[in-house]
């Protein structure tokens, strides 16, 4: 598998930084590391931005897809979706990145 | 986060063993994702089954992450008289493909076989139970699959029938 386009970074509302990767964590780090209470913005490699409402509940996955081929002579596809956003209670909000960089917003996280 | 290398597995033989299927997979008569084995093409009204194909979604190179939201769906659509269906299934309530779990034909064109789901080219969550990347082999359940072929197929039969790709979708985080 190829490297991920896209890493997540979480800017707490004290503007501290936590990055899926630094020095300190060369293998990356799990989202669940990040504080989710403390989380004001979500951004993915500087590129795209999400910014977390109080009392919300950040949200961060990638949306792997791959094909399984009947014949034996195809070659098999795969992509990542990168998803940022946050949900509360009845509403939510998603911003689905492909990996060119195109982007879908909605409040639906079956939507893509 | 170190991302897990996953792949679409077979599983195969009594035990089972797991094999990559992201290269091949056949639907025949067979406990095997190459045998070409054949279905024959009913005759008359009615729908006959592959054997079953017992898919996974596996971890080859574990990660600190987790999945889950595990869908199924083809690629496109099938040539009309031929249809994939799937079931949900624990990898412990594994059974090897054989004659005897395969679902029995149908007098009907388009039939569908008990307890399992028309596949189509809508995503259809099959496990969405959170299962963390830390452990190599199945992570979550099967998607057991099978092919219906039924009368109204007007293709010849063989081993080239052309099938769309089956496409697994999951959420790594």
């Amino acid at each position: 598998m190829t490297a991920d386009v896209y890493k997540w970074r979480a800017i707490y509302h004290d503007g501290t930084q936590i990055p899926e990767y630094d020095e300190s964590r060369p293998d990356g780090r799990g989202f669940a590391e990040a504080d989710a209470s403390q989380v004001a913005t979500l951004e993915l490699s500087s590129d795209h931005k999400v910014a977390i409402p109080h009392g919300a509940t950040p949200v961060f996955f990638r949306r792997r897809r791959m094909e399984l081929n009947p014949s034996n002579d195809n070659v098999v596809s795969n992509t990542t979706l990168h998803c940022i956003g946050w949900r509360q209670e009845e509403s939510a909000c998603y911003l689905f990145v492909s990996e060119d960089g195109s982007t879908f917003l909605t409040n639906d996280l079956q939507a893509v | 986060m170190a991302a897990a290398v996953c792949q679409g597995q077979l599983a195969t033989g009594a035990s089972p063993t797991w094999a990559n299927v992201e290269s091949g997979c056949k639907y025949n008569l067979a406990d095997s994702a190459t045998s070409t084995t054949s279905i024959a093409v009913p005759t008359a009204t009615g729908t006959v089954f592959s054997w079953i194909k017992n898919l996974v979604l596996a971890v080859t190179t574990t990660g600190t992450t987790t999945i889950n939201n595990r869908k199924i769906s083809m690629g496109s659509s099938p040539a009309t008289g031929l249809q994939l269906f799937w079931k949900q299934l624990a990898v412990a309530s594994y059974a090897q493909s054989a004659s005897g779990n395969r679902p029995a034909s149908s007098g009907s064109n388009g039939a569908t076989p008990a307890g399992y789901t028309l596949m189509t080219t809508t995503a259809s969550l099959y496990d969405n139970t959170s299962v963390a990347t830390s452990g190599s082999g199945p992570n979550g359940d099967m998607a057991v699959a099978v092919l219906g072929i039924d009368f109204s197929y007007a293709g010849g039969p063989g081993s080239a029938i052309a099938l769309p790709n089956v496409v697994l979708t999951y959420d790594e985080f």
